[in-house]
């Protein structure tokens, strides 16, 4: 192939690749409206994710502060999944985690 | 078409665009470093996007930033693009894979931008070589398009009852450099505020690429950028945002030499060349005496006269190009028109 062509599917390949991941991603990402999602350039557009963890011990709960746990709070991460376990991991005490809508016992 | 995108263009609003992309990307990675060396904490939660990827330690950190600041401030000063550019776009689609803790969209911005502006060869335009060599057009074209993707998708995906309640803005209107003022504080305000910032977005991402209402979106880009700078929280993060998504509003600017024709007659009008030869580092004036001429501005296919052409003038210079628009706002353009008004007119 000659390099004339070779540059030409270069191109190409970037120009296509490029369009879709920027239009078909956030184009797919604009619903739900409720929480912001990534890679679909929603700065600052939507209620982020929001979550109050209490950590409970024999005899004692804490309020966790969430910035203590994290490299940086983000409102487009669902913590429901992992943070109950990595509160279990980090808190020996920690008999059981609750939240908004849910609990984990250690 | 083809021929149009595949045509060769000016390098110098590409490389003005690499040194502005280079150093929000120096500064970045200095906003970076704490997120990822609060990463490596034993009591910080790791989220990966998959079980294969690495898990940060300290000396992946401190090689991922050396590598980071050393490609961008290459990158700036345009010293071998085609080896820092991949160097540069490589270590922050490194860190944005990390963790999904590392994710900003402005990061994921820069990722892009560093691959396109590579691509473009940004570094054949305000280079230390010095040499400007023709590039295509296309990648340009790319990062134009860009620009308007961001804008356009931030405002639509503003669209919705919590943003136009104005509930996200009350929420992010913290901890800025300047107090919001709190009497504007109120529901009311707020929601014609996030419909004015959606209608602002939109008109950017769509009228930028014309030619017509192209200053004024210049003027409007500066006030949403200064404004979340301002009042937002996270100002390190915005200023960074900030610098490379402006770096870019001169790519749109017309590529057409603007013929401006003055006479030694007019002191004003040679004072005035002088110094806006000065600040022509896009080389986008083709000026000369003429003796009897006022200053006279032709471009696209216009002519215009004295003030007026110093405003059309201004707007191609770098860094008036950003402010200069505002000088046609009605009361502001009252004011230049006297200034620059000649005895005999005044």
């Amino acid at each position: 192939m000659s390099n004339w062509r070779q540059s030409r599917v270069v191109a190409v390949t970037l120009i296509v690749t490029f369009l879709v991941v920027q239009l078909a991603i956030p184009i797919s990402r604009l619903f739900p409206l409720e929480t912001p999602h990534r890679w679909a350039w929603q700065m600052f557009s939507r209620t982020p994710h929001s979550v109050q963890f209490v950590i409970h011990t024999p005899t004692d709960t804490t309020d966790v502060v969430l910035r203590q746990h994290m490299a940086q709070v983000r409102g487009d991460i669902d913590l429901t999944g992992l943070m109950p376990a990595h509160l279990c991991l980090v808190y020996d005490e920690a008999i059981r985690v609750t939240w908004d809508s849910g609990e984990l016992e250690c | 078409m083809l021929t149009w995108l595949t045509d060769e263009i000016d390098p110098r609003p590409l490389g003005l665009a690499r040194v502005a992309v280079g150093l929000a990307a120096s500064i970045r990675a200095l906003v970076a470093a704490p997120v990822l060396f609060r990463l490596i904490r034993s009591d910080t939660i790791q989220i990966p996007y998959a079980e294969w990827i690495p898990t940060p330690t300290v000396p992946l950190v401190v090689a991922l930033l050396g590598f980071w600041l050393v490609s961008a401030i290459l990158f700036t000063i345009g010293w071998r693009v085609t080896i820092s550019g991949p160097v540069l776009s490589l270590s922050i689609a490194f860190v944005l894979a990390l963790d999904q803790q590392a994710y900003s969209n402005h990061l994921y911005l820069m990722f892009w931008l560093t691959v396109l502006l590579t691509v473009a060869r940004a570094g054949a335009g305000l280079a230390v070589s010095g040499r400007d060599e023709r590039v295509l057009r296309w990648p340009a074209i790319l990062i134009m398009v860009q620009l308007s993707i961001v804008y356009g998708f931030s405002g639509l995906s503003k669209v919705n009852d919590g943003f136009l309640s104005g509930s996200v803005l009350a929420g992010s209107l913290e901890g800025g450099i300047l107090h919001f003022p709190e009497m504007l504080i109120t529901p009311r305000f707020l929601s014609m505020l996030a419909f004015l910032v959606i209608v602002v977005e939109v008109a950017i991402a769509l009228l930028i690429w014309s030619a017509r209402y192209r200053p004024l979106i210049f003027v409007l880009g500066l006030g949403l950028h200064a404004s979340i700078v301002l009042f937002m929280s996270a100002t390190g993060e915005l200023a960074v945002f900030s610098i490379q998504v402006l770096g870019l509003y001169p790519l749109f600017l017309t590529a057409e030499k603007l013929e401006v024709k003055w006479s030694d007659d007019c002191g004003r009008c040679a004072l005035f060349m002088k110094r806006a030869e000065m600040f022509d580092l896009l080389r986008v004036l083709d000026a000369s005496e003429e003796s009897g001429q006022d200053l006279t501005l032709k471009h696209q296919g216009q002519v215009t006269l004295g003030g007026a052409a110093r405003i059309r003038i201004l707007e191609h210079l770098v860094p008036w190009l950003w402010v200069a628009p505002i000088l046609r706002l009605p009361g502001v353009r009252r004011m230049h028109r006297h200034r620059h008004a000649t005895p005999r007119a005044r």
